[in-house]
């Protein structure tokens, strides 16, 4: 009975042991991004607004959306910069929306290295279809939390 | 494999023995244990960049528990696509092993059982280079060298026979918890000296140790 305890024992440290092997792929989440939702003040019950392109300002041949309805967009940022800007084209109106951020630096894990945080410290933007944005969490981390809501 | 045969073996071996002497009368000396783990710089041989030392020290209280302080130092180099990173120092587990066998006969140097232990790892970190690219471009960063202290515990359970007299060998297979490190989220270590590799909440460990006993007199 003792030997069978043992073994017991031996075999649940084995069983835990091995459950912790973990591949060398990245399985998890690794880039953070601002969640932004759209929203529309006209039409509170809209689930998207139509026809919108998004890029980074200067990055007009790399388009994020293009004319598209949508009610979330992912906007990335970049470790070595404090602020970008993004261009915001709502049918014929164009707004311009800079984001001001610190980033703090993450080891994710061995598998998929460093990735990069940010907390939001300033959103400026234009007003020709945007009303205004609101900052609903000011952390940025891998994942869909919503972190603005632009209204239009 | 054919060690750990010989090992199972000699315990079946040791404890048919000690059942046909259950009557006698048992003397389990203190004892002090020297060993060494033979594993590390095997798999050093095999994968440069992962080096492992540690010794066994341990004081046999009686036949079931053992005092036991495992020292060592560890050696630790990665490199893949988006970064490098390098760590190496000292840690020291201390704990118990409990002898779970209730053999009351010859040889008492046999042992399978479980241990516990709290080890502490004191090394240094760095990541001399890594890059982060996304929409907006390529960022080239590094993670300067920095002392970083962890601390663990330890489940394990394993197997030693005694092969030549006062001379064991044995296996143990090991669960490790980390409690805390100093280096926080941002430079959270790959790998602890004394640990391992950190991946997911438990790390696994394996050990197979060369130890000599050598009895105290009285």
């Amino acid at each position: 009975m003792p030997a069978l305890r043992y073994i017991s024992v031996l075999a649940a440290i084995a069983m835990a042991v091995l459950s912790s092997c973990s591949s060398d792929s990245c399985e998890e989440p690794v880039d953070a991004f601002i969640n932004l939702s759209l929203r529309s003040d006209t039409d509170p019950d809209a689930e998207a607004i139509d026809s919108v392109t998004v890029y980074g300002a200067g990055m007009e041949e790399f388009l994020l959306y293009d004319t598209l309805s949508l009610s979330n967009i992912e906007l990335p940022l970049f470790p070595g910069s404090e602020s970008v800007s993004y261009i915001i084209r709502h049918g014929s109106f164009t707004d311009t929306v800079l984001i001001s951020y610190t980033s703090e630096l993450q080891f994710i894990s061995k598998a998929c290295g460093y990735s990069f945080f940010y907390t939001i410290r300033e959103v400026n933007y234009t007003t020709n279809s945007i009303n205004r944005i609101l900052v609903i969490n000011d952390y940025i981390t891998p994942g869909y939390e919503e972190n603005l809501r632009a209204f239009f | 494999m054919r060690k750990t045969f010989v090992l199972f073996f000699s315990l079946l071996a040791a404890s048919n023995q000690v059942r046909a002497q259950e009557n006698d009368t048992i003397v389990v000396p203190s004892t002090l244990e020297i060993g060494i783990e033979l594993s590390g710089p095997l798999i050093y041989f095999a994968d440069s960049s992962l080096f492992n030392l540690e010794m066994r020290l341990a004081y046999r209280l009686n036949r079931k528990y053992h005092l036991v302080a495992e020292p060592g130092i560890g050696r630790y180099s990665y490199s893949q696509y988006n970064y490098s990173y390098k760590s190496g120092g000292f840690f020291l587990r201390v704990g118990a092993d409990i002898n779970l066998m209730r053999t009351k006969g010859d040889p008492v140097n046999h042992f399978a059982g479980l241990g516990l232990r709290y080890g502490i790892a004191l090394f240094s970190q760095e990541t001399p280079s890594a890059s982060w690219s996304g929409y907006w471009g390529e960022h080239s960063f590094s993670v300067d060298p920095r002392f970083v202290h962890a601390h663990f515990l330890e489940v394990s359970g394993g197997v030693r026979g005694e092969v030549v007299k006062n001379i064991v060998i044995g296996w143990s297979i090991r669960a490790r918890v980390l409690l805390y490190q100093s280096a926080g989220s941002g430079a959270r270590p790959a790998m602890i000296p004394g640990i391992g590799t950190l991946s997911k909440s438990i790390s696994p460990g394996f050990s197979y140790h060369l130890i000599w006993i050598i009895p105290l007199p009285g």
